[in-house]
């Protein structure tokens, strides 16, 4: 009981990891083309590739449950 | 369903994100406020420089030396810049601001359009207003560079700077 009871939880926490990995990788390739265009529209408020470091630590998260 | 709410709650985030900045780039009032924080580079300006030209105090910085520098990093919709400068004469006269006029040493300082006394709390301080074209000045990507003149009145001394502030406008 108890062993199902993880799965259940390793599935729900890799399901949200490849979620959240998605997303943040989509947000950070949508900046970083905003950037090119007009430098600064991001960059000057905060820094973008904290979404990158999140994209790739899910990812990360999301190979290892596999 | 879990997987659900996570899924509306990020584009809900990452939707606001886009909007907060688009909001924040783009104000609807059509003007941005830059302060300069004295000693320390912002990602929009940056802090007056040569390093040895200048001193850090408590609450103002001192310019030793003429001229100093500082870098102004805004978007390209902003065609109109307002400076506001808060100095304090003591043995070097402000003689003007000017920005870039294009690559190498070349500036056109301006007289300040404008300058008027501060309430007591801030006794002995002045305001300086200038107005620039910024299509007028010469950039490098959208990094534009202003030089801060001043000319002795004795012999030697300082002027303190109290704050830089930039109101960008469409």
């Amino acid at each position: 009981m108890k062993f199902k009871l993880f799965k259940r939880e390793d599935s729900h926490f890799r399901e949200i990891a490849e979620i959240i990995f998605h997303f943040s990788l989509i947000i950070f390739l949508i900046l970083l083309l905003i950037e090119y265009l007009v430098p600064g529209f991001a960059t000057n408020w905060f820094n973008p590739i904290w979404f990158l470091i999140v994209a790739i630590l899910s990812g990360i998260i999301t190979t290892i449950n596999n | 369903m879990f997987k659900k709410i996570t899924f509306i709650l990020l584009i809900l985030a990452s939707g606001g994100l886009l909007l907060w900045l688009v909001n924040t780039n783009i104000p609807s009032s059509g003007e941005l406020v830059v302060e300069m924080k004295l000693g320390k580079d912002q990602t929009m300006i940056t802090q007056l420089g040569p390093a040895v030209r200048v001193k850090l105090n408590a609450d103002y910085q001192t310019v030793l030396e003429s001229p100093v520098y500082f870098d102004l990093r805004s978007m390209p919709w902003f065609t109109k810049a307002q400076v506001r400068l808060v100095y304090q004469e003591a043995g070097l006269e402000l003689t003007g601001l000017g920005g870039q006029t294009g690559p190498g040493w070349g500036y056109d300082p301006q007289k300040p359009l404008v300058i008027s006394d501060l309430a007591e709390s801030e006794e002995g301080f002045q305001e300086a207003v200038f107005t620039f074209d910024l299509t007028k000045i010469y950039q490098q990507k959208n990094v534009r560079r202003f030089l801060i003149a001043t000319d002795p009145t004795g012999g030697g001394g300082e002027l303190r700077i109290k704050s830089l502030k930039i109101i960008l406008s469409r």
